[in-house]
C-alpha cells in the first residue's frame, strides 16, 4: 500500500516536472522582454502540423502544411495534407483558396473575421500580450514561455475557452499554439523547421 | 350565361389544381409490387470512420471545412463538422432512435438549420427510415425504393443488382425537397456526396479524403 502511494506520488511528481510551467516571477519585466524579443523577429518560415483532437470521439485528425509570417500582419497558411487549402492574411484582406474556388474577404467589413484574423496574427507575431481582448497569464519553464489567453469579447468567447501560445526562450519564436474550444475539442498547431528572419517576398502574401 | 362561364372556369381551375397537387414526383415511372424482404437494408453504410472535405453553399454564402463520420463502440453514429483550422461548427449523434446535438456553434444553432442538416445526414446514413411502401418504381436500369415517415417520403435509387445506391431523394407527396447524388463507396461510405436542396439554394458537396494515418 505504501509502495503504491509512493509510485503514484513519483508518477504525479514526474508529470508535474514534465509540465513544469510556473507563473513568471516578474510579469512586468516579462512583458517588456517579451515585446523586445518579438520585435526582433521580422519573418518566420516553417512547416506546421495541426492536430484536431475530438475528445468525445477519442479521435485525432492531423493536417500538415507550410507557414509563412512577415511583419506587419502578413500570414500565409498553406495546408497540403490531407487537403489543399490556402489562407492568406495581408493586413485587413483575407484570401481563402481551396480546390474549387477562391474567396476574398475584407476583415474590416466583417467583425467576426476581423476578430479571428487578429487572434491569429497576434498569436503568431507575439503581440497578443499587449491586447485588451484577453486576460493573459504568462508562465514559464526552463525552455519555454507559455501565454495563456482567456478571451474577453463575446464573439471570441463563443468559440474559445482558452488559447495557449508556447514560445521558445532561445529565439522568442512561437513553437506551438493550442486552442481550447467551447465545444470541448482542442486544436494544437506545431511549427517545425523554423527559419527566422529569412527573406520572404511580398508576393507570397498576395491576397488580391 | 356569364355566371355559368365563371362557374365553368372555376371548376376547371379546381380540377387543374387538384390534378397538379395529386401528381407525384415519380408519376410515369413503372410501379411494381414490392417483396416483403428487399435488399436495401444490406446497403446501409457500414464504416468505422471517414473524413470528407466539405464545401457548403447556402444562398450564395460559402462555408468550407471537414466533415467527420464515425461509428462509435456502442454503434451510435457521430458527425462532426469543423473548419480547416480546427474550429468545430457542430457535433451530432444518432443513437438508435435518438438524435443528440452535442455541440452547435451559436450562429448555426437554429431549429430550422439543425433539422435540415439532421435530415440530410439521416438520408446519407440511412437512419430513420420510416416504413417501406408496398411498391417499387423502375426507371431505366434503376430500382427506386420508397419509404414513408409521416408526410415525408424517401426514395433510394439502387442499381439493378442492388449493390450500390446512387441517389437519394427526400420528397413531399408532390415534389422533391432534397436530392443526393452518391459515388461508389470507399471505406464503407460514398467517395463523393452531393446534397442539393430544391426549395432554396443550399448545396453540400462532400469529397472523401484519404485515410488519416500518422
Amino acid at each position: 500500500m505504501k509502495y503504491g502511494f509512493f509510485v503514484c506520488f513519483l508518477f504525479c511528481s514526474f508529470w508535474g516536472i514534465a509540465q513544469d510551467f510556473k507563473p513568471v516571477k516578474d510579469p512586468v519585466l516579462f512583458r517588456k522582454q517579451f515585446a523586445e524579443s518579438s520585435d526582433q523577429i521580422k519573418s518566420v518560415k516553417s512547416d506546421f502540423v495541426q492536430e484536431k483532437n475530438m475528445s468525445m470521439l477519442s479521435e485525432k485528425i492531423t493536417s500538415k502544411g507550410k507557414f509563412y509570417f512577415k511583419k506587419e500582419k502578413m500570414v500565409r497558411l498553406e495546408y497540403t495534407q490531407p487537403y489543399n487549402y490556402l489562407m492568406i492574411i495581408n493586413g485587413d484582406n483575407i484570401l481563402i483558396k481551396d480546390d474549387k474556388k477562391t474567396s476574398k474577404v475584407s476583415a474590416s467589413s466583417n467583425k467576426m473575421f476581423k476578430q479571428i484574423n487578429e487572434i491569429i496574427v497576434d498569436c503568431l507575431q507575439g503581440t497578443a500580450i499587449g491586447k485588451k481582448d484577453y486576460d493573459i497569464t504568462p508562465f514559464e519553464n526552463s525552455t519555454q514561455f507559455m501565454l495563456e489567453l482567456v478571451p474577453k469579447s463575446k464573439g471570441l468567447k463563443e468559440f474559445f475557452k482558452k488559447i495557449r501560445i508556447y514560445v521558445d526562450k532561445k529565439d522568442g519564436s512561437v513553437s506551438s499554439l493550442e486552442m481550447n474550444e467551447v465545444s470541448g475539442d482542442t486544436t494544437l498547431m506545431r511549427f517545425l523547421k523554423k527559419e527566422l528572419n529569412a527573406n520572404i517576398g511580398n508576393e507570397v502574401f498576395a491576397a488580391h | 350565361m356569364q355566371i355559368s362561364v365563371m362557374r365553368f372556369l372555376l371548376l376547371i381551375s379546381v380540377f387543374l389544381c387538384l390534378n397538379w397537387s395529386c401528381k407525384g414526383p415519380f408519376d410515369g415511372f413503372t410501379k411494381i409490387k414490392r417483396d416483403e424482404a428487399d435488399c436495401l437494408a444490406d446497403l446501409k453504410p457500414v464504416f468505422s470512420k471517414v473524413l470528407y472535405h466539405a464545401d457548403i453553399d447556402v444562398i450564395g454564402k460559402q462555408l468550407t471545412g471537414l466533415l467527420f463520420f464515425k461509428t462509435m463502440p456502442d454503434s451510435s453514429k457521430r458527425v462532426v463538422f469543423y473548419n480547416e483550422m480546427g474550429l468545430t461548427f457542430f457535433d451530432f449523434e444518432w443513437n438508435q432512435d435518438r438524435f443528440i446535438v452535442h455541440y452547435c456553434m451559436d450562429k448555426l444553432n437554429r431549429n430550422s438549420v439543425i433539422k435540415t442538416l439532421r435530415k440530410d445526414f439521416e438520408l446519407v446514413l440511412m437512419e430513420g427510415w420510416g416504413s417501406a411502401e408496398p411498391y417499387l418504381y423502375n426507371e431505366k436500369q434503376q430500382w427506386i425504393y420508397p419509404y414513408r415517415n409521416g408526410k415525408e417520403y424517401r426514395y433510394y435509387y439502387a442499381d439493378s443488382t442492388c449493390t450500390e445506391i446512387s441517389r437519394l431523394v427526400s420528397a413531399s407527396k408532390s415534389k422533391k425537397i432534397v436530392e443526393i447524388e452518391l459515388e461508389k463507396r470507399i471505406n464503407g461510405m460514398p467517395a463523393h456526396i452531393l446534397i442539393e436542396h430544391r426549395a432554396v439554394h443550399f448545396v453540400i458537396d462532400l469529397k472523401q479524403l484519404p485515410d488519416n494515418k500518422e
